[in-house]
Order: C-alpha cells, then structure tokens, then sequence
C-alpha cells in the first residue's frame, strides 16, 4: 500500500511542468542563416532574431508545439531539427517503439519457455581463466 | 613503384595467401599449410607495420612528393603533429586500420593455442586484413605519388592539431579492429561447433570493449575542448557510428556468460559478435566517405561499393553459417524464473540492442528520406534524447535491479529484503535533491545513481562476509580478487553510473550567457565573476593568435585566469576559436572568444556542471575493463593458496 502511494507520489512529482522558455524552443529548430546549426548552438544575427520572434511567441501564451509551427510556416520544413510527424517520416518514431515491443515480446517468450540445466555456479564459472577451463 | 606501396602490395599477397591457407588447413586437416599460413601472417604483418613507418617517415620528412603527405602537412606543422597527421585523411587512417588489425593478428598467434579454433579465427582475421590491404592497393593508396614536387604542403586541419584528436582515432581503431577479432573467434567457433570461442573471446571482447569506450571517451572530450561549442555529443552519424559496436558488444559481453554458465543464447552472441563488426566497418565507412553528411557522395566515393561490398559478404557469411550449423546452436532454455540473474541479463541485451537499432535508425534515415521523398532530412538531438532517454535511465535502474538478484531464481521475500536498502537510498537522494531546488530531472538521475550504488555496495559487503570464513580479516579484498571478472564488471558500472549522472547535469543543469566585457569592468554570472584583463597576440609561422586574458573570481578568491582565443591558420586560412575551460570538481566555466578589440570582448559564456563525472566516468569503466582481464596467474598465489579453494 505504502509503495502504492509512493509510486503515485512520484508520478505527480514527475509531471510537474516548468514554464516554457526559449531554451525549450530552440533546441528543436535549426537558424536559418545557412550555418546547419541547432538554433541554440548559433550566435549571429538571424538566430538573435529568431530568439525575439519565439519570445514574442511565448509572451503571446503560445504553447511549444504552436510556436514550432508556425516557425514551420514561416521559414518551411527545413527549420526543424526533426523531420516533422507526418507522412514516411512518421516511419522514423514508429522504429524505436516498434522494435522495443518486439523485443519484449520475444524476452517475454523466452521467460515463458522455462528450463536449464545448472552446470555450475556461474559466478565461479566466469571468473575462472579459461586455461583452467580447458583444461 | 613508391617502396611503401610496394610493401602494402606484398602485405596483401601474403594476407591473402594466409588468408586461404589458414582455411584449407584447417579443413583439409593439414598442418604444413597451417605452418605456411602462419609465417605468411607474419610476414603481411611486419610489410603492413613497414609501410606505416614508411609514411610516418614521409611525413616526418615533409616529403610532399607524396599527394598524401601534402594533403595534410605543411613544413611549419609542429613534429608532434606531422606524427599524427599519419591518419588524419581518409587512405592514412585506413592504413592505421590495418597496421593495428596486424598487431592484433600477431598478438592472436601469440597468446591462443594452436588448434583448429585458432587456426579458423585467423583464416578470418586475415579475411578482414586482406580488405584493408586491397582498399590501400586500390581505392585508398597513401602512397600515390604528384607530378610535381611541392614547396610546401596544404597543412593539417587546425582542428585537428591536439592531443585528443591525436588519441581519438588510434583508440578507437584498437576497438575496431578488435571487434574483427572478435568476430572471427564467433564464425569459427560455429563453423566447429565450438563453444570454447565463447571462453577464448572474453578476454578479446573485453580488450575490445575497453579501447571502444577509450575512442569514445577522446572524441567526445575533442568535441567538447577543441569545437567549441560547449558540448560533447551532437548526435552527429560520425559519432554514432563509434557508439553502435560500443552497444552491442556491451551486450554480448554480458550474453557470453550466459553461454559460459548455461549453454544458452548461442545464436544471439553470434548476432552480436556479428552487428558489433557491421557497425565498425560501417562507422569505418560513413566516417571515410562521408555517405551520411552527404548523400551524394555515394555515386562519388571509390570506398562506396567496396565497404557495402564487404558488409554484405559479412551478413552472407553469417547466414550461411548459422543456416549450417542449426543444430548446434539451438540453445537449451536458459531461464528457471522471471526473477533471476538471467532474466535480467535478458533485458539488459534488450535495452541495449533496441539503443543500438534506434540509433543506426536515426543514423541511417537521411539516406531513407531521400530515397523515399528526395528530401534529406535532418536527425538532430532531439530525436535521440527522446528515444535514447527512456531507454538510459531504464538501463541504470536495471542495473541496479541486476546485482540484487540471484542466478536461477529468487524467493520474492528475499528480493525485497534486499531492495529494502537501496529503494531508502533512492528515497533519500530524491527527497535531498529536491531539497537542494534542483531539477527534478536532476533528482530522478541522482536518486537511480544512489539507487544502483547501494546494490553494488550491498552485494560487495555480502560477498565480503560470505568469504569471512574462507578468507579470514582480508575477505574485503581477497573477493575481489578472487572474482575479477565480477567486479571488473561492477567497477564499470559504477563508472556507467557516474557518466549518467554527468550527461544529466550537463543536459538539465546546464547554463549560459552572451556578454559584452569591458575592459577591467567585473561582471557577475551566477557566483563567478569575470573581469576582462586585455588581449594578446601571437604571430607565428604557423598561425596568428589574438588571446583574451580573462580572470575568474569567485568571492574575493581569484581561481584562474582563462585565455580563449581565436586562431587563423596560415597555410590553410582557417579560423577556429580555442576555448578554454576552468573546471571545479563539479562545475566547469567555459569560455568562448566570440570577438572584440582592445577595450572590450564578446564572450560566451557556460556553466556546465558534473561535466568531469563523464571523464571520470569512462577511467572508471577503463579500469574496470582492465580488472576484469586480470589474469590468474598474477592473484592465484595471494588468492587460490588457501586449503582446500579449487576455483
């Protein structure tokens, strides 16, 4: 029960939100300056007015999403840091998600196929030289 | 005929004459061929080492004859450098690969026993040889030779003239080239139904997976001190690729024991010992040809169709082998219960390939988004911090979990009673970091570390105490000793541990600032001050310098004076900014010189803290490394000498 409410404590704590800064935004759009830098590894000019333009975003309540779009449609695709969540790019989220389901689902498989023979302590086993070992 | 090429040229006859020989040897079960395979792996070995040192002396002799030499040296570059400008091109760094895979090949016929299993891991080392000697014949000769005889050379990349860089490649080629022999000892020992490579590959896996860890380990301190940028991972595909076999042979490093101890997960170690050489020769390949920054380079770069060539031979081979012996590597079942050491062993593996396949993903689908809409795409951090993080703080909290439970199964009362201690210590780092107003990223991070800590800690203490009868008053050390390999292992937890740590300091914690300094005007950031001293200049045949001279005060107590500077080459008109970084145990100040004059500089500035965890981090995991390959003989008589201890 006491880990229950822990957990559940946890979780709350967890999903505390900090408020939206620029630091937030320009990690996920490039400057559009033509340098190929993340906006917030690129000093110059273009980049110092971009930083006004998401500020401006956010004063006006915008949320992170709202403003990476409209950043979208002002300087087009190639201002995100991703490729947008549409289309075969799509296919570059989905991965990572399907091959961990299809991982679990074989180690859970193979938990299911319970079995082996004990030949020994491993802890033994491994930690002796393999000279020994073939002997 | 260039005599260095003439070297390499007789190096790959040999090769591939041992190459063969080593085969036919073994399978027509004769051993004066076996004898002639040898001494031909010798030879190839001692022309590969001889042509090295051929272009070590070009370059030592500013021979620009040499398109290569004068591709990436110039007379002014420092002696120290035109050393290591030996690899700084794409043929010289392919010859590298070659001259360490040679040492490795000696080091192999030197240290393992002549049998067949020996004989057949050669026959595939001296495969791998005869590639590299091939590409450095054909593709990527070093020793091509101008027309015309240069003044003077193009020079070396200024980013490219410092010590990390110097160390970055040739450790990182140690790995690569030990993950050749890595696998070779995997294909032979299925082609023999062997299951003796498992026990004959530890102590190269482990070599292997250390030098991996140390390639790793100077890049990112190269990116962080010499690109200047504040960072020292971007998740760019180069790095990528040195972090891909790192993955998976951390996991076949902890599937091998299941097959020492349990004759199981056959099929899966020979996947692992086969993904971990895929992705050397591919991280060899993108970083040669630049297939991945530009995807057009692939109709262009003569390495292109060799490299696939070879990664497709490898995966056929593979097939082949694993089609051909099924029956010796069905495995029998490995697991008693979902709560035992196994079972975490199977996680582990699984965190770590799905890493190893997200990040060859990411790594990979700017070439698939153009060949599907004609739009590269870019695969920024973002994308792998989203992925990456869940699967990280997953594999330290499993790393903790591991150590808690026992091989072959666990009574759940026991299981809590063990967690009891470090579920506290999570508690109380959790609570204490919150406390201190740090960020509850922050927290979770430090909380798992204390977490995963006390397991390692507690498990230490019940050996001690196990072995207290055996043992008697020198039990705490004799364990240790007497279980090299474990606790090899658990020393490269803990600096797993700290590194994680680190890079969650240096992701959340991190902060930085853009200011104007005027001349001997102080400016407070956080509890630093900086005050801007004036600047110098540096004139010298091989750069001008303008160095800003900065000092760091914190209270009254002056701590340093920093000089970042900003650097234009000469010969190749380059500008780079040398920053320059102060660093306290658990925070860095770094500098970057953005410009200015006289009066006044722009500076960037970062507070980067627990940066030196990471450092500290991957000498800890090294060491443990090296702990681990303690051989027997060294502790039999301090440790085995007691009555009565057979193991």
């Amino acid at each position: 029960m006491k880990i229950r409410y822990f957990i559940i404590f946890i979780f709350l704590l967890i999903s505390i939100s900090s408020a939206l800064t620029v630091e937030d935004v320009e990690k996920d759009v490039m400057c559009v300056c033509g340098c190929g830098k993340v906006l917030e590894n690129c000093e110059c000019g273009t980049a110092e007015k971009m930083r006004k333009e998401i500020e401006g975003m956010i004063a006006r309540g915008m949320s992170k999403e709202e403003i990476i779009s409209e950043l979208q449609a002002t300087y087009g695709k190639e201002v995100l840091v991703n490729p947008p969540k549409e289309g075969v790019f799509l296919g570059l989220w989905y991965y990572p998600v399907a091959i961990t389901i299809a991982g679990v689902s074989i180690v859970y498989a193979l938990l299911k196929r319970r079995g082996g023979k004990w030949y020994g302590d491993p802890d033994e086993t491994i930690n002796v030289d393999e000279d020994y070992l073939e002997r | 005929m260039n005599i260095g090429y003439f070297a390499v040229f007789v190096a790959l006859v040999t090769a591939t004459y041992s190459f063969l020989a080593f085969y036919l040897g073994v399978k027509n079960k004769n051993s004066k061929l076996l004898r002639n395979a040898e001494r031909s792996a010798y030879l190839s070995a001692l022309l590969t080492f001889l042509a090295s040192f051929i272009l070590i002396y070009y370059f030592l002799t500013d021979n620009f004859k040499v398109e290569y030499v004068a591709t990436y040296s110039s007379r002014a570059l420092p002696t120290f450098y035109k050393f290591t400008a030996f690899w700084a091109g794409s043929d010289g760094s392919l010859l590298l690969w070659a001259a360490i895979l040679a040492g490795y090949s000696v080091a192999f016929l030197r240290l393992e026993k002549k049998d067949a299993l020996t004989a057949l891991s050669m026959a595939g080392i001296m495969g791998v040889q005869t590639f590299f000697l091939l590409l450095l014949s054909t593709v990527a000769n070093p020793f091509k030779e101008l027309n015309f005889f240069l003044q003077d050379g193009i020079g070396l990349n200024p980013l490219l003239q410092t010590p990390e860089m110097a160390a970055h490649p040739p450790t990182l080629f140690m790995g690569y080239a030990g993950a050749a022999v890595v696998f070779s000892l995997a294909i032979a020992g299925v082609y023999l139904a062997e299951d003796r490579w498992v026990i004959r590959g530890r102590k190269w896996i482990v070599f292997t997976w250390i030098w991996l860890t140390q390639g790793i380990f100077w890049g990112a301190i190269w990116a962080y001190k010499v690109l200047g940028w504040g960072g020292y991972w971007a998740w760019d595909p180069v790095e990528n690729s040195s972090l891909l076999p790192w993955l998976t042979l951390s996991a076949l490093m902890h599937s091998i024991m299941i097959q020492e101890a349990r004759r199981a997960m056959k099929l899966w170690n020979i996947l692992l010992a086969f993904a971990t050489f895929e992705f050397v020769i591919l991280g060899t390949f993108i970083t040669r040809s630049g297939v991945i920054s530009s995807v057009h380079a692939f109709g262009q770069s003569g390495l292109t169709a060799p490299f696939v060539s070879f990664m497709l031979a490898v995966l056929i081979l593979t097939l082949w082998l694993i089609y051909e012996r099924g029956e010796y590597i069905r495995s029998e079942d490995v697991v008693e219960s979902s709560v035992s050491k196994e079972a975490t062993f199977l996680f582990n593996n699984l965190i770590l390939v799905a890493s190893a396949m997200t990040v060859f993903w990411g790594t990979i689908f700017p070439l698939v988004s153009e060949g599907l809409t004609g739009y590269k795409v870019t695969i920024g951090p973002p994308f792998y911090n989203q992925v990456i993080t869940p699967l990280a703080i997953a594999l330290m909290i499993l790393l903790g979990l591991c150590i808690a439970f026992p091989w072959r199964k666990s009574a759940g009362k026991d299981l809590a009673k063990k967690l009891r201690v470090p579920f506290v210590a999570f508690l109380i780092a959790f609570s204490a970091s919150l406390a201190l107003k740090l960020k509850i990223e922050m927290a979770l991070a430090l909380a798992i570390f204390f977490f995963s800590l006390t397991t390692h800690i507690q498990q230490y203490i019940q050996d001690t105490v196990a072995f207290s009868n055996e043992y008697k008053s020198k039990s705490y050390l004799r364990v240790i000793l007497r279980r090299r390999r474990r606790y090899g292992g658990y020393t490269v937890h803990l600096g797993l541990l700290l590194v994680f740590v680190g890079v969650a300091g240096s992701v959340y914690d991190q902060t930085f600032e853009n200011v104007k300094l005027e001349l001997n005007q102080p400016k407070n950031i956080g509890e630093y001050t900086f005050v801007y001293r004036g600047l110098k200049f540096e004139d010298t045949p091989l750069k001008t310098a303008w160095i800003a001279q900065v000092e760091v005060w914190k209270g009254d107590k002056l701590l340093t004076v920093l000089t970042p500077g900003i650097e234009e080459y000469k010969t190749r008109g380059e500008e780079i900014r040398r920053v320059d970084v102060y660093s306290e145990p658990l925070k860095d100040i770094y500098l970057i010189f953005n410009g200015g004059g006289k009066d006044y500089i722009f500076l960037e500035i970062k507070i980067n803290p627990l940066v030196n965890f990471i450092w500290l981090g991957c000498w800890i995991m090294t060491f443990g490394g090296i702990f681990a390959l303690i051989p027997r003989s060294l502790v039999s008589k301090y440790v085995f000498s007691e009555r009565g201890v057979t193991a």
